[in-house]
């Protein structure tokens, strides 16, 4: 965990927190801005596709246990 | 210290999986409900015999089903069902009310025992005050429904009589052991408050819940034989044991769905008590409690709430598949429209517990992070709402259909059908319970390390999850055919239920040591109560009208396909005609409520202490 605080990196949780979702940005360079945006990012993408994959699971086999396939190209199932 | 409310949710959804296993194991043993490959084996091998089993050849033990005439229902000069009616309905009303009461104040009792805070206790023993009261009015109006019903429906009510045989006496014995049980819970409070006593009277109230659910359970496999018989032969002769006559095919599906929406009907009840209290209160002690009474009533009525759609799908479901033209009378011919009835009840229920929680926000500062989400849930929940209420089939001139286009509109027409109401429904529900989140979340501050990656994966499975409920919504609904649309149905409810238990596991491991911000009791805006009055007038008058759609299904049956109704009345009323009677009855009920709020707020009145003296 990276702590941006008058353009030093240093190792915290709570400065991130301010940083991320409260706009606290007190200064640091594009370098700092990419971190952000990557760890950002990674947290995000992480959960989104957490909880894709699990629903896409979840529908694979509600699907299945009804003896119905997922059917996704459109056509009326048999 | 775990949050009071976190050891709530904790206990909620402990019984939660209770009541779910519960209901499996007992599915396991019936003909109906989930199908038996999805049984643990154990149980499935159980269930087998009994559902392959056909009593339809066994020997009949007694006679058939007697074919009354018209001159077998005695007169009174009015007509007999409109009495039984109003009668019965109020039974059910207060039954509903005494029999859900215990239920949650034994919950709120043992959180007060396992924090040791006094508050919940107090709280738990006004519940059980209000509901002490109507107790004697529910006997009352379960004796007066026994005296018409035999002296107006003599023929049917003695082939029930014949049918049921002994199990009418063990409901007697039930009635009396909760009679007993219940004046022990509320007279023994002060008695059994401390020490080893408390645990007694916990005991008590496990005791009291457990019989008035049996009593629940046998009053619906009345109920439940009247629509879909079991244990008889085509006849009406018995040809089968007490069990195979209770346990029909939507006995189960009743059971649920009434012991749910008994949960939700008794928090609303009590919450409009505590925003009569909370208006009337003259110091700011008394609006701090009944504030407080208020919030936790409105938690109580609308979590119930949340899950009960799929209970009455799930009842739908059983009926259509039992009989195919009852599931089309209900959902597809004359009460159809009373559909559009529920869902403007319904609509009204969810924007009223929304707009308390809303109101109830003002109560804490940490509430301005949430306050932006407010007007996207509203938005939502009065689209859903109004997708709910579009009818699918109008009946049209042939002017009005020219200028249509047709007997169904372009573009609101598909709005009418089932899949977009799924939709509505499940994505209404979804945003209630994150209405109850941000609510929860604004009078605290997590301090856990993983906050922001709780944040993403909570927010996450809300996106995804609604993605998924429209997805399957409109793609299985209207692009592929029939079968996925039912099947479907089930993918979007377990949409649902995952952003509800994924939601209180996150937020209770996330706010587990949080910093609580100071919340302002009993400074909450008068209006906000108005919305407390609203919820349980729009569940009564809707217990009403789904209570007359259950039972017009039989049409000119008394017992579904076994006994035909001859009295004057084996018809199903008009939708006018019934809106009047269960209004009758709604009217009738709140002024016995009102009387009971009188009477539970006379035991707080003390003597002046010179007469006290």
């Amino acid at each position: 965990m990276t702590r941006i605080e008058g353009g030093e990196a240093s190792t915290s949780t709570h400065a991130q927190v301010e940083t991320a979702s409260g706009g606290k940005h007190r200064g640091g360079g594009w370098r700092e801005w990419l971190l952000i945006y990557r760890q950002t990012t990674l947290r995000w993408g992480g959960a989104l596709l957490i909880a894709l994959l699990f629903f896409y699971g979840l529908d694979l086999a509600i699907m299945a246990a009804q003896g119905l396939p997922l059917n996704l190209n459109l056509t009326p199932a048999q | 210290m775990v949050d009071p409310f976190h050891r709530w949710l904790r206990c909620c959804l402990v019984a939660g999986v209770a009541l779910i296993v519960l209901f499996v194991f007992i599915l396991s043993r019936t003909d109906s409900g989930i199908p038996i490959e999805l049984l643990p084996a154990a149980w499935a091998a159980d269930a087998r015999p009994a559902a392959q089993k056909s009593l339809a050849e066994a020997a009949p033990q007694g006679a058939a089903a007697p074919a009354l005439t018209r001159g077998d229902y005695p007169s009174i000069g009015v007509s007999s069902r409109s009495v039984v009616w109003v009668v019965a309905q109020m039974h059910l009303f207060f039954a509903a009310f005494v029999l859900a009461v215990p239920i949650f104040v034994f919950v709120i009792e043992w959180i007060g025992q396992l924090t040791g805070d006094p508050r919940y206790d107090d709280m738990a023993h006004e519940f059980m005050r209000i509901s002490i009261t109507a107790y004697s009015i529910t006997a009352l109006f379960g004796g007066t429904l026994a005296v018409a019903l035999f002296l107006l429906y003599p023929g049917f009510m003695g082939y029930m009589t014949r049918v049921f045989g002994s199990q009418v006496l063990v409901y007697a014995l039930l009635f009396f052991a909760e009679s007993v049980l219940l004046y022990l819970y509320y007279y023994g409070w002060y008695a059994l408050r401390s020490g080893n006593g408390k645990w007694v009277h916990l005991g008590l109230g496990l005791l009291l819940n457990l019989v008035g659910t049996t009593l629940l359970v046998v009053a619906n496999s009345w109920a439940t034989f009247m629509m879909a018989p079991s244990g008889v032969n085509e006849t009406g002769a018995v040809v089968g044991d007490i069990w195979a006559i209770m346990r029909g095919p939507l006995w189960n599906p009743l059971n649920l769905h009434r012991f749910i929406a008994n949960i939700a009907f008794g928090g609303a009840i009590v919450g409009a008590y505590a925003a009569y209290r909370f208006l009337s209160a003259r110091t700011a002690r008394e609006k701090v409690h009944y504030d407080w009474m208020g919030y936790t009533a409105n938690f109580i009525a609308i979590l119930s709430f949340l899950p009960l759609p799929f209970a009455g799908y799930w009842l739908m479901a059983e009926i259509y598949a039992y009989s195919q033209q009852m599931g089309i009378t209900a959902m597809g011919g004359i009460l159809a429209w009373l559909f559009v009835l529920q869902a403007v009840l319904i609509g009204t229920i969810l924007l009223a517990g929304n707009y308390y929680l809303w109101s109830g926000m003002s109560r804490t500062e940490g509430a301005r992070r949430y306050q932006w989400l407010i007007k996207y849930i509203a938005i939502v929940l009065v689209g859903g709402f109004l997708v709910w209420v579009t009818p699918h089939t109008l009946i049209l001139t042939s002017g009005e259909m020219a200028a249509l286009g047709g007997s169904h509109h372009r573009v609101l027409g598909p709005l009418g059908l089932m899949p977009a109401k799924n939709i509505a429904v499940n994505l209404m529900l979804i945003f209630t319970f994150l209405s109850f989140q941000i609510y929860r979340r604004s009078g605290k501050v997590a301090t856990v390390s993983w906050e922001q990656a709780g944040n993403a994966l909570i927010a996450s499975i809300y996106v995804v999850a609604v993605a998924n409920v429209v997805f399957a919504g409109v793609y299985y609904g209207y692009f592929t055919n029939t079968v996925y649309k039912v099947g479907s149905s089930v993918v979007q409810v377990l949409s649902t239920l995952t952003v509800i238990a994924s939601g209180v596991v996150i937020d209770t491991f996330m706010f587990k040591n949080a910093k609580t911000l100071p919340s302002r009791w009993g400074q909450v805006s008068n209006r906000s109560q108005y919305a407390l009055f609203a919820l349980p007038v729009a569940f009564t008058w809707l217990m009403g009208l789904m209570g007359y759609v259950r039972s017009s299904v039989r049409t000119h049956w008394h017992v579904y396909g076994v006994m035909k109704d001859n009295s004057p009345d084996n018809f199903i009323p008009s939708v006018g005609y019934a809106g009047n009677m269960i209004t009758i009855a709604t009217v009738f009920f709140f002024i016995s409520v009102l009387f009971i709020f009188w009477i539970a707020a006379l035991g707080d009145k003390r003597a002046p202490p010179e007469q006290a003296q």
